[in-house]
């Protein structure tokens, strides 16, 4: 064993190049694998951590109005809850929770969080780790909170919260009730501060959206391990229905679907609305095993094709060794075993990369990832069956040629001359097609952001800031938004001042109905709506192409200041409309829809409008999606954010001159701000993340690709000194063998651009569907693709093929 | 003609110098036949290789008509070959992943001669040696005789000023050697200057001219037409 392995150390050393290249490129690829298999791991393994969390579901709710398309959330309605108390036994629990922004803090010292408002029985179902407090009481009282750790630390660094007051809002006093450790990552769930349904500051909400649109609540269902699933979602759908059946008048040609989604799923189910979370994205995760196996495959190929290749010099050794009398079996178990070192030494230099490389792939899928996995013995066992898979896959090639040669032809000393064999384009090929494919879906992507990045929008975003944290009450709100104004105003850069209830990239799907006048909410078609103050168009630029904007110097559009319940309006509230929503009343002139009346319903309340004014379409929400029809509503209580139009050459000053005027609005708070243009930006980093993470495919496909290319040229063209040398002879200048030679290796590139052209433009004809706006497919993509191909195979093999062509012909013909 | 001046050749490999030719003069002329002999590594191949343009000369001037290309570029002397010279090899150098014909046009190809003038001279070529009813097999499936004579009409094909031949028989047997030993003699009774590097008394006394070169040295040379016909005292 040991002298066998000496001398398999003496073929390492012997041929350092073909070492070198195997080993590299075979480690690559078991990095990749490896890498690539954390990642599975962890998407795969979402909610595990959470106890019992296979036996957890939530209830979905699908709502089909007639003749629109349905829409499925992942809520449902407040009241079922009671509904089901039938069916929930011993057997079964069942909890709510309902999330919304508030800011908690005591006086000026505030942060805003998504609070999830929860019944009390909440941790029977999620069974947190408790660090503090006890959570069979912990929302026993409407006021009780609990937090995590971090907003604890936030609050109370690391004193003990427990009995402290917190307000939330304006509504009520928080008593700190418990903290629990934060929520890993791989959860559906979002939570920092948790309180109670019944919370004042969400209750009569809740209460109020009973609605059929009123979907306000994320309903879940733990059963007990061996509960026949089969009954108990046939129970829920019965309850459902009967909730249904008492609640809605079917007339109105509602169709509601439930379904009982265990939250294992969640992660690779179809995204719904109400999604707190970027859900999985199955499609993307095949797509990178997929890939890290070929890249691992094609690092394989290059040991297998390389080898043999290399083995055509070997050949005198295998004849020596048969006509020594070794067996067929003999040479190839021992040729194999050869394979197997190479291989698990790889794969033991792949784990030692994937290690030192971890932090670079953490910033590529743009979260931290636990590579603790692969320490466990199960992923070793799992590592040694890949291992010597691939000895039987990459390495049986190369043995079964080795140990089947004829030793009368394998002594012979006048070798065949010249000639490139199948496998060494096939290796090209496969090789290339990879990192070609991956080239064209780069520039795909690339274009694709950059067409994202110069749309325009319908709105301007470079030069705006927003301050967050600015809620108070509605008057409040608006009073402070007027002091911060008026100290502003005179001020040099700035340019603008506005305020506003949702900032473009929150992604927020509040739709209202609209409806021209004489029609009911039944008749009608869904508009996105903001509540903005009367700055708001102007400080976005966005341009008014019929009618008027929001001017305070008419009595109707000062009506709304102080009054913040749409519910309480005796007048038609005058709004502003983009040109999309006219589809909505079937009118086709823009000057015929201003002055017009109709009513609007949100959140369940009806109140009648008249539209002064309408604008271009904006894309106020991320290029993913078609400019919707929207409604700009003048209800400045609702602001969340101010917004700030400055001069981006003096920002200095600008800033200096906030600052000032901010710590005398409100005094005792941090300024907040963020710029608009950088959040829009940031609607993207999950496509931007895809370019990065396959760009980094990429760059590893190409360095397995060139390597092999690189040892291609270097065991082959050596083999062809002598043909070179006849050809020379025969009067070929130095060029006609460079061109000769690189033909070799580009022909099969050329094949490679056939293969990965149409696999690129099918995968990416998919990416490109999430868009509304996407860039066409250019031809220009696929010939710079194919062109880098043939530029790296070219460089990878150039100076091989440079040496072979200026070398003197008389030593080429040396025998 | 073609006139070597001096000519020196060493090689170095680490600190080893081997000289293969010290200061050989050597001259020969249109239509003239010379063989060359002399024990193994006294330097008759890298003789013929600088005569051939496949190598230079360390030392030395090496002329061809009243070029000397002794210091010529490697893509000047590709040049210099295409328009001058024809190898014959003694392990045939055929590429076996070309036919018969395709070998044989291959010089051609590289001198540029369209495809209908390439096949035709190819075919006379070939005709002539009798190798025409195998121009579309593989050089592997021919005896070695039919192999070397592939490569004899490879290397008139373009009609060169000179062919050269390394040791053409030294791979056959003798049958094949005669074989192939007429077909240059054939060539050199048309006209062609032929230099031949052989180890056979007999083969060389094909030629018109012997010259003995002993340890990179050129010791006798001796004419042949004088003396008694070789193949006579066999
Ligand atoms: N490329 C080379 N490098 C080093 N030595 C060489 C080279 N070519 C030939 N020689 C040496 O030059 C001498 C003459 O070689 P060669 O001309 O091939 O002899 P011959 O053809 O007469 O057998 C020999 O000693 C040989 O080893
Ligand atoms: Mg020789």
């Amino acid at each position: 064993m040991l002298s066998w392995l000496t001398v398999v150390w003496r073929h390492m050393l012997s041929d350092k190049l073909f070492t070198l290249i195997t080993i590299l490129s075979l480690s690559l690829g078991a990095m990749c694998a490896v890498l690539v298999g954390a990642y599975l791991q962890e998407e795969l393994s979402y909610e595990a951590w959470l106890p019992d969390s296979k036996n957890i579901y939530r209830l979905e709710t699908s709502v089909t109005q007639s003749g629109q398309n349905s829409r499925p959330t992942v809520s449902t309605f407040y009241g079922m809850k009671t509904e089901f108390d039938g069916v929930v036994s011993d057997q079964v629990s069942q909890t709510r929770v309902a999330y919304d922004f508030f800011s908690i803090g005591e006086n000026d010292d505030r942060e805003t969080y998504r609070i999830a408002f929860a019944d009390p029985n909440f941790f029977d179902v999620f069974e947190f780790n408790f660090i503090e407090g006890d959570p069979d009481t912990a929302l026993a009282d409407p006021n009780s909170l609990v937090l995590t750790e971090t907003v604890s630390k936030r609050f109370f660094g690391d004193r003990s919260p427990i009995g402290e007051t917190l307000d939330v809002w304006t509504h009520s006093d928080g008593v700190v009730t418990a903290v629990i450790a934060d929520l890993p990552r791989e959860t559906h769930l979002e939570i920092s501060v948790i309180s109670h349904i019944d919370n004042s500051a969400i209750r009569d909400g809740l209460q109020v959206r009973n609605g059929w649109n009123g979907l306000s609540v994320r309903h879940y269902f733990r059963t007990q391990d061996g509960q026949p699933s089969q009954s108990f979602e046939q129970n829920i759908e019965t309850y459902a229905q009967q909730f249904l059946d008492k609640n809605f008048d079917k007339s109105e040609g509602i169709k509601v679907e439930f379904e009982l989604m265990p939250i294992r799923n969640v992660h690779f189910s179809a995204a719904k609305s109400g999604d707190l979370k970027t859900r999985g994205n199955p499609g993307q995760l095949k797509l990178f095993t997929g890939v890290s196996i070929v890249i691992l495959l094609a690092s394989g190929l290059n040991f297998s094709i390389l080898s043999i290749v290399r083995a055509m010099s070997r050949t005198r050794e295998v004849g020596l060794r048969k006509a020594l009398g070794a067996s067929r079996a003999r040479l190839l178990k021992d040729y194999l075993a050869e394979a197997g070192v190479y291989i698990f030494l790889s794969l033991l230099v792949g784990f030692a990369a994937a290690e030192l490389f971890h932090p670079v792939f953490e910033t590529l899928v743009g979260h931290e990832l636990s590579l603790s996995t692969l320490h466990s013995p199960v992923f070793l066992i799992l590592v040694a069956f890949v291992g010597i898979a691939l000895v039987g896959v990459i390495g049986i090639l190369p043995a079964l040629y080795l140990s089947g040669l004829k030793p009368s032809v394998a002594l012979r000393s006048d070798q065949k001359i010249g000639g490139s064999t199948v496998g060494n384009s096939l290796l090209l090929t496969i090789q290339f097609s990879a990192a070609i494919a991956l080239v064209t879906a780069i520039l795909i992507m690339f274009a694709q952001i950059r067409l994202i990045d110069s749309k325009p929008l319908g709105f301007e975003a470079v030069d705006r800031l927003a301050i967050y944290g600015v809620q108070r009450g509605p008057t409040e709100t608006i009073v402070r938004l007027e002091t911060l104004r008026t100290l502003l105003n005179d001020e040099a850069g700035i340019l603008g001042i506005s305020g506003v209830n949702a900032l473009p990239d929150w992604g927020r799907d509040a739709s209202g109905l609209i409806y021209p006048e004489g029609r009911s909410a039944v008749e009608s078609a869904n508009a996105a709506y903001l509540y903005v103050d009367a700055e708001f168009l102007k400080t976005f630029e966005i341009p008014i192409i019929a009618g008027r904007d929001f001017d305070e110097t008419y009595a109707s559009d000062r009506a709304l200041k102080g009054n913040n319940d749409l519910s309480q309006l005796s007048d038609q509230l005058p709004v502003i409309i983009t040109r999309a929503a006219l589809a909505n009343f079937g009118i086709s002139d823009i000057e015929d829809i201003v002055g017009q009346s109709a009513g609007m319903q949100i959140d369940g309340v009806d109140f009648d409008i008249q539209i002064i004014g309408v604008t271009d379409d904006l894309n106020y929400k991320s290029l993913h999606y078609k400019a919707e029809p929207m409604v700009f509503i003048p209800k400045p209580g609702s602001m969340s954010v101010f917004l700030v139009h400055f001069d981006g050459s003096r920002h200095t000053e600008v800033m200096d001159a906030l600052n000032a005027a901010w710590s005398r609005t409100y005094p005792n708070q941090n300024l907040n701000i963020r710029y608009i243009d950088a959040e829009l930006a940031e609607q993207y980093d999950e496509d931007r993340q895809l370019l990065r993470l396959a760009t980094a495919f990429a760059v590893l496909a190409i360095f397995v690709a060139i390597l092999g290319a690189f040892g291609l040229s270097a065991f082959t063209i050596e083999r062809r000194k002598r043909e070179i040398g006849i050809r020379k002879a025969l009067g070929a200048k130095g060029g006609d063998i460079a061109g000769m030679l690189a033909w070799q290796f580009v022909k099969p590139i050329i094949v490679a651009c056939l293969i990965a052209w149409p696999l690129s433009w099918w995968f990416m004809s998919g990416w490109l569907q999430q868009f509304a706006y996407k860039v066409s497919f250019s031809p220009r993509f696929f010939i710079i693709s194919g062109g880098i191909g043939v530029i790296l195979a070219v460089l990878a093999t150039g100076s091989q093929i440079l040496r072979r062509a200026k070398t003197s012909p008389s030593i080429e013909l040396q025998s | 003609m073609f006139r070597a001046e001096k000519i020196s050749r060493s090689f170095r490999s680490g600190t080893v110098e081997t000289t293969a030719l010290r200061d050989v003069s050597l001259k020969v002329n249109p239509g003239e036949f010379v063989s060359i002999m002399g024990p193994s590594g006294c330097g008759k191949s890298t003789l013929l290789n600088i005569l051939g343009t496949l190598d230079r000369p360390t030392s030395g001037d090496f002329w061809i008509k009243d070029e000397n290309v002794s210091r010529y570029s490697e893509a000047k002397l590709a040049e210099v070959r295409r328009r001058h010279i024809g190898f014959v090899f003694q392990s045939f150098n055929l590429i076996d992943q070309l036919t018969v014909r395709e070998n044989v046009e291959l010089a051609l190809r590289y001198r540029k001669t369209g495809a209908q003038e390439r096949r035709l001279k190819a075919g006379l070529a070939m005709e002539r040696f009798g190798i025409a009813h195998r121009a579309d097999h593989r050089p592997s499936q021919l005896s070695g005789g039919q192999q070397q004579r592939v490569a004899v009409a490879r290397a008139l094909v373009t009609e060169p000023d000179l062919i050269l031949a390394d040791e053409p028989t030294g791979n056959l047997d003798s049958h094949h050697g005669e074989d192939v030993m007429g077909a240059l003699k054939s060539l050199n009774d048309e006209g062609a200057t032929l230099v031949m590097v052989t180890h056979s008394p007999a083969h060389a006394s094909y030629a018109g001219r012997t010259i003995r070169l002993f340890d990179g040295e050129i010791m006798t040379s001796q004419d042949n037409s004088v003396s008694q016909s070789p193949r006579e005292e066999n």
